[in-house]
């Protein structure tokens, strides 16, 4: 155990985590450079388009250190603020953190809270100044940023670049120095807390394991303390880039499970693992559960693939423990789910991965957070669709989730931030000089005005100078009424929105005018209006389709065209009939992308 | 009857809206033009009894060979095909290749009607096409043809462009009248997948042209061939008396044609082929006398459907009492055509006379609309 370091990756999005890793992979032999692409650990597709780091990713690393060798788990996690839950999880498996800060960027928002997420379970920190090859690169300005804010010694913080190698044997000695080996009883009984999960469809369920106390052998009869439900462990390992079989793991390691487990449900992130021969007596702390952010309904775009988005959405949430859904019909779209999303990126991420996954193809509705409505009766509700607000008539009242945001900007741009989050019914609580130019502003907002593209116009009006990170504060009362969207006359319940009284006629003109550039016309003329309660605030109208051909069938290519026109009878991907209008799912994330 | 087709793959420039095939890499040209040999040669046994009317040179732009290797590919269609002595052999002729010796070479090979891609007579339009001759080329080239004698000449022209007006559109029909040519065809620009246009239609830099924008210049268009006695023949395309192209009109008329040359398509005994579109790999699989063709053969359903949407596009339109009483005993009655099954919309817009359909003219750009919703489908 002496000769076992678990640590972590944390940063801000883009500070250069999973970079930094390839070089500790590389310098360490642990995959070879053939093996070696930029952002190895990114191994999703989509994190390999998008860039960025979705999932936590844990692997081993052997090290010889003084003579030694020593055993590292790595685990590299996602700066995205939608998925610091996927940070908390990584902490919990670790004695230490790399605090990765860009040398060029210095602190921002997510740097914060992550560190302090580190800090709440006790891990050693290591900061780090990564991006030193950049000639922009302000190693004094920055050190002393990291200094201020941590309290350690600026030669504590070691410059590096995960571009050139620069800083990784250095990197590596100080994780072996200063973060401490795991403490455990390895002759204890055996506690393993699961800290992430997999579903893999040759081998069922694998969950991901720090070994707290005590051992266990590949054979033996395992028991997941809060399902109550007992298993065989028909293989153990650890992680590499690979999975790596092992006899035995004991206390310290990180590893995996596999033990046959089928159904989605019966492994919970945060379960403790004991042997049934000789059980633990108390489970370790498991995780929070997370609090979804924002709801939207998810909807297959066939109405007879319902039980298998179901299926699909349970593997998913293996994958994913933040994801959250509830059955729920529509009016307009048929059966689905209500499901909570950590973000937009969140959401955005769990329809694609469906897709490309599952081969779901889905229909996401008007995204929307989480209010508590009051009826005159003396009830609570909680609404997580707009649907289901009380009718005006028997409602008392409505309240909104607010939140705490912190920003982190250059003083120049601080009037431009200040006007959106005033626009955003933000009110401005502290206003901190970090240094002389990097101002931290702290406000109090409605999360709904802040989950939906806050964070795009905020970069646009600081010109991508100012980061952004949230919590949620409290629920506040606040005037907000819902916005119908009726086509042909006919409600669509999937396209209403609650939306403050006073910004309200203003939207529902500019929904209208939105939708009639998404809905491509049809074969009929549509009416498109917007209304709250009884009264119609805003219309507009596409006109039936007066051309649909392809001018030119060219070089006798007929096949291609009579393959058109086949697919053209069958209907359109991604559309759904509503009435009998076919609405391309553009439309249901139409209220969020208005100017 | 047959047509013969060459497929030339290569252009000097891409223009932004095209994907036809083609490369701009012209190093491997007689390479090319060898292996089309070898693949005519290749097909021909299979053609043998056939009786070919037409050739043409299309692609791509086959007006940039030179004289050798149009009669080599001109002179392995002799050898191989039974080609018919008045047969019509065109070409599809860039307005910047139309010099005076390359029109007299062609002359000499036996080429008897040109399709001169004209486009726009605007210069800041061609540009915006990335086309590679100017406005001053386009006006001459025409002339220069029908001066050494070329008197079957059809125009490309494309209408519908962003910011375009009815006024523009009217402007470039009245040059193309002073031209005095046999056939035109004038394209409604379409945003294709995989072209520049595409991309900057999707970055939002180009915004297509409205609807409204494109029907009103497409029934100005209809007015305009009938006032100068021009025959809208298909869609597309407008002829004077007896200038129909022979050889386009194969393709809608479910003759049979061979297509040589990558990206090519052929039609034989019901059976459709076409090349792989890529110039190394169509060299390669000739040298090793391998054909790079996939295929389909065409089942009833294909077959019906096909008769409807080549017949929706030309003024012929369908003769739904053959059709019907051809595929009952194969699709059944579900597939068969009638009024009664029509949708108040798409009545209204055929010309139904003696079992004939045809889209009436000033609905013809929603053929594609009526062609599906007549199509069987199992
Ligand atoms: N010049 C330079 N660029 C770097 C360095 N480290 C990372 N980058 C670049 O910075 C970008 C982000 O790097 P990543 O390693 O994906 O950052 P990350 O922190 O893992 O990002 P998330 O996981 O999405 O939060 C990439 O374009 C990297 O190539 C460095 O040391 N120098
Ligand atoms: S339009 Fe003609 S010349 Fe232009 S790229 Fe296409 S094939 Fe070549
Ligand atoms: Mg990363």
């Amino acid at each position: 155990m002496k000769h076992i370091r678990n640590f972590c990756i944390i940063a801000h999005i883009d500070h250069g985590k999973s970079t930094l890793a390839d070089r500790l992979l590389q310098t360490t032999g642990t995959i070879s450079d053939r093996q070696l692409q930029e952002q190895t650990l990114d191994d999703m597709d989509l994190e390999r388009e998008r860039g960025i780091t979705i999932k936590s990713h844990a692997i081993q690393m052997n090290h010889e250190h003084e003579g030694q060798s020593y055993v590292l788990n790595l685990i590299d996690t996602p700066g995205h603020v939608d998925f610091s839950y996927e940070v908390s999880r990584s902490i919990a498996a670790c004695e230490g953190a790399l605090l990765i800060v860009d040398a060029t960027q210095g602190i921002e928002a997510q740097t914060i809270s992550n560190l302090y997420l580190a800090l709440e379970h006790d891990l050693e920190i290591i900061p780090i100044l990564n991006k030193m090859d950049l000639p922009s690169a302000d190693p004094e300005g920055v050190t002393d940023q990291i200094v201020e804010l941590i309290g350690c010694d600026p030669s504590d913080v070691i410059p590096a670049s995960g571009k050139t190698g620069q800083g990784v044997d250095a990197i590596l000695e100080a994780i072996i120095t200063r973060i401490p080996h795991p403490k455990g009883d390895v002759e204890a009984p055996l506690q393993a807390m699961v800290f992430d999960s997999v579903f893999n469809p040759f081998r069922g369920i694998i969950a991901y394991l720090r070994i707290i106390n005590g051992s266990i052998n590949s054979g033996e009869q395992v028991k997941f303390i809060n399902t109550d439900k007992k298993y065989y462990a028909d293989e153990i390992g650890v992680l590499g880039l690979d999975l790596i079989k092992k006899k035995t793991l004991s206390a310290g390691d990180v590893g995996y499970i596999i033990s046959g487990i089928k159904n989605a449900r019966d492994v919970k992130v945060g379960d403790t693992v004991t042997l049934v021969s000789r059980p633990c007596p108390a489970a370790v702390k498991g995780f929070e559960d997370v609090k979804p952010m924002v709801f939207a309904g998810i909807y297959p775009v066939d109405t007879e693939d319902y039980e298998e988005l179901r299926n699909s959405m349970e593997k998913l949430q293996l994958n994913d423990a933040s994801l959250v859904f509830e059955p729920e019909s529509s009016a307009a779209l048929g059966f689905g789910f209500r499901c909570g999303f950590l973000g937009m990126l969140h959401m955005e991420i769990i329809q694609e991965r469906l897709e490309r996954e599952f081969n779901m193809t889905v229909i996401t509705t008007v995204p929307n957070v989480s209010y508590y409505a009051y009826t005159r009766k003396g009830e609570k509700l909680v609404i997580n669709n707009p649907s289901d607000l009380p009718d005006p008539s028997k409602l008392e009242y409505v309240e909104e989730p607010y939140i705490k945001a912190s920003i982190i900007t250059k003083g120049e741009y601080v009037g431009s931030v200040m006007t959106l989050c005033i626009e955003k019914r933000g009110e401005l609580r502290n206003q901190v000089y970090l240094t002389s130019d990097r101002v931290e502003l702290s406000f109090e907002m409605p999360l709904g005005e802040i989950v939906f593209d806050f964070y795009d116009k905020l970069k646009t009006v600081s010109r991508g100078y100012a980061s952004f990170d949230y919590h949620p504060s409290e629920y506040k009362e606040s005037k907000l009424v819902k916005l119908d969207i009726l086509l042909n006359g006919d409600q669509v319940d999937a396209l209403s929105a609650l939306i403050h009284r006073d910004h309200a006629h203003n939207l529902g003109k500019k929904i209208c005018l939105k939708l009639k550039e998404l809905i491509p016309r049809q074969q009929f003329m549509i009416a498109l209006q917007a209304a709250i309660g009884a009264k119609i605030v805003a219309r507009e109208t596409i006109s039936a389709v007066r051309k649909d051909v392809t001018a030119k069938c060219y070089g006798g290519d007929i096949t291609r065209k009579r393959k058109l026109l086949e697919k053209q009878k069958k209907g359109k991907k991604r559309m759904r009939q509503v009435g009998n209008v076919e609405v391309p799912q553009a439309a249901f994330l139409a209220v969020l992308k208005l100017d | 009857m047959a047509g013969l087709y060459f497929h030339i793959p290569f252009c000097k420039q891409a223009c932004t809206y095209c994907d036809f095939h083609f490369s701009t890499n012209r190093s491997n040209e007689d390479e090319m033009i060898s292996a089309m040999v070898k693949e005519l040669e290749l097909r021909s046994s299979d053609w043998r009894t056939q009786h070919f009317e037409t050739i043409y040179f299309g692609g791509g732009s086959p007006s940039i060979l030179n004289k050798g290797q149009l009669h080599r590919l001109l002179e392995a269609a002799y050898k191989h095909l039974r080609v018919d002595s008045n047969a019509e052999i065109s070409m599809e002729a860039n307005p910047d290749d139309m010099s005076k010796d390359k029109l007299q070479e062609w002359r000499t090979l036996g080429i008897s009607r040109l399709s001169v891609g004209l486009q726009s007579f605007q210069n800041k339009r061609l540009t915006w096409m990335n086309r590679a001759h100017n406005a001053e080329e386009a006006l001459a080239c025409v002339k220069r043809a029908q001066d050494i004698g070329f008197n079957n000449i059809s125009i490309d022209l494309i209408y519908g462009l962003p910011t375009s007006t009815l006024e523009e559109w009217r402007e470039e029909l009245a040059i193309a009248k002073s031209m005095n040519v046999q056939h035109f065809s004038a394209y409604i620009l379409t945003v294709e997948e995989r072209t520049a246009l595409h991309h900057q239609v999707k970055k939002g830099s180009v915004k297509p042209a409205p609807d409204e924008m494109v029907e009103d210049q497409y029934n100005y268009l209809c007015s305009w061939a009938k006032e100068n006695g021009f025959e809208h023949y298909e869609i597309s395309n407008f002829a004077q008396k007896g200038y129909r192209s022979k050889h386009n009109g194969n393709y809608w008329n479910w003759v049979d044609y061979l297509g040589v040359g990558p990206a090519a398509h052929s039609f034989h005994n019901k059976q459709r082929s076409w090349n792989i579109a890529h110039n190394i790999n169509y060299i390669k699989k000739l040298s090793e006398a391998v054909l790079p063709a996939h295929g389909e053969a065409l089942s009833k359903a294909d077959e019906f459907n096909e008769t409807i949407m080549l017949g929706l596009r030309k003024t012929e339109g369908i003769n739904v009492a053959l059709l019907n009483s051809n595929y009952l005993a194969f699709l059944g009655e579900d597939a068969l055509l009638s009024k009664e099954r029509l949708s108040d919309r798409h009545l209204a817009m055929l010309s139904i006379e003696d079992g004939i359909w045809k889209m009436k003219e000033l609905d013809w750009l929603l053929c594609d609309e009526v062609s599906a919703a007549l199509f069987y489908s199992a």
